[in-house]
């Protein structure tokens, strides 16, 4: 049975362990003058963090690579990167990709019947 | 000015929103059936703020793991928040420590993605205020989203039907679009992928972003400069 009331020590310890990453390079690192290496560095990190996320973001389902029409995450994601290309438009790109997903999650069934 | 700079941030958190709402609401189903009340999932969500660890501390809670064994795990688990906060730094500088606290407790995935690109946009918004709203708006529809989860358990409609469990990777993509500013740019974000990929399929799921993102962006500074 579930100790309710003493969940809350392992949330306080998630949270501590979760906040230090979250705040001591930054409180430490914007005050001193960074080399240019680690500048030239954290320049590129901002994209590939997102490539890391999303590939396996697309191909993984279940814990399974699945590179195949089933795979709905990585249809729609091919439809969104030619979404991106026409538009760069934050908003427009998620609408269209939650749509395709919409479609896809609805019709394909459907049509591949 | 400052005032609006937040609004800005609140603005630009909607596709974060939209993407939070179906997960928050899977994460508050989960916990229920594992035993959570109103009260477990209000307090989880308010200070640890980490969806993927979260997911993973309900799974352990309800296996009957020990908490230093889930405490150890999301501390693994969310590392990758280390890399996002260094990222930030050169772009924060000089700003009071008390402020920077308060910011980087609001670092997700998702608001780093969007207030990184801001940053590297040299936007005139960005700043304190621009990532409170920013984050503290995600937080807020995280911690609504998870609660209601809980409270309404399976009563909720079938919400993955309507797609918004892809919003999250549509924003990523149309993310990596606007940074995408080279050819190199282009070429890290690939092979980042792959080796996430590729170390997350062997197993290192908890370190496969952080370490494929440090290796291919010190890997291109690299070659950046053997090319001048």
């Amino acid at each position: 049975m579930l100790e309710n009331n003493t969940l809350i020590w392992l949330f306080l310890g998630m949270f501590i362990v979760t906040y230090l990453p979250r705040v001591l390079p930054l409180t430490i690192l914007s005050r001193l003058k960074l080399p240019k290496f680690i500048i030239d560095v954290l320049n590129y990190i901002p994209v590939a963090i997102l490539g890391a996320l999303l590939l396996p973001a697309l191909l993984v389902i279940d814990g399974k690579l699945d590179i195949s029409l089933n795979n709905y995450f990585l249809l729609a994601g091919v439809i969104t990167i030619i979404v991106s290309i026409f538009t760069k438009k934050l908003f427009v790109i998620v609408l269209a990709g939650i749509f395709a997903m919409f479609l896809l999650v609805n019709f394909l069934p459907i049509i591949l019947a | 000015m400052r005032k609006n700079n937040f609004l800005i941030g609140v603005k630009d958190s909607l596709p974060i929103v939209l993407g939070y709402i179906p997960i928050g609401l899977t994460l508050g189903v989960a916990a229920r059936e594992v035993g959570f009340l109103f009260m477990n999932m209000f307090s989880m969500s308010a200070i640890v703020f980490a969806g993927s660890s979260q997911f993973i501390g309900v799974d352990m809670i309800g296996a009957g793991a020990s908490f230093a064994t889930i405490i150890a795990t999301t501390f693994f688990v969310n590392f990758r928040h280390f890399m996002m906060s260094s990222a930030y730094a050169p772009h924060l500088n000089g700003k009071k420590t008390w402020a920077l606290a308060i910011v980087s407790f609001g670092i997700t995935d998702e608001s780093f993605a969007i207030g990184i690109t801001k940053a590297k946009e040299k936007s005139e918004s960005f700043g304190i205020s621009y990532l409170l709203g920013l984050e503290y708006t995600a937080w807020l529809s995280w911690l609504i989203s998870t609660c209601i989860g809980v409270l309404l358990g399976s009563l909720i409609p079938d919400y993955q039907s309507l797609g918004l469990d892809f919003a999250l990777c549509a924003m990523f993509i149309g993310l990596i679009a606007a940074m995408v500013k080279s050819k190199m740019h282009l070429a890290v974000c690939i092979l980042s992928g792959i080796i996430s990929l590729v170390l997350y399929q062997v197993g290192m799921t908890n370190f496969n972003v952080i370490i494929a993102a440090v290796v291919v962006s010190c890997l291109a500074v690299g070659v950046d400069y053997a090319r001048k």
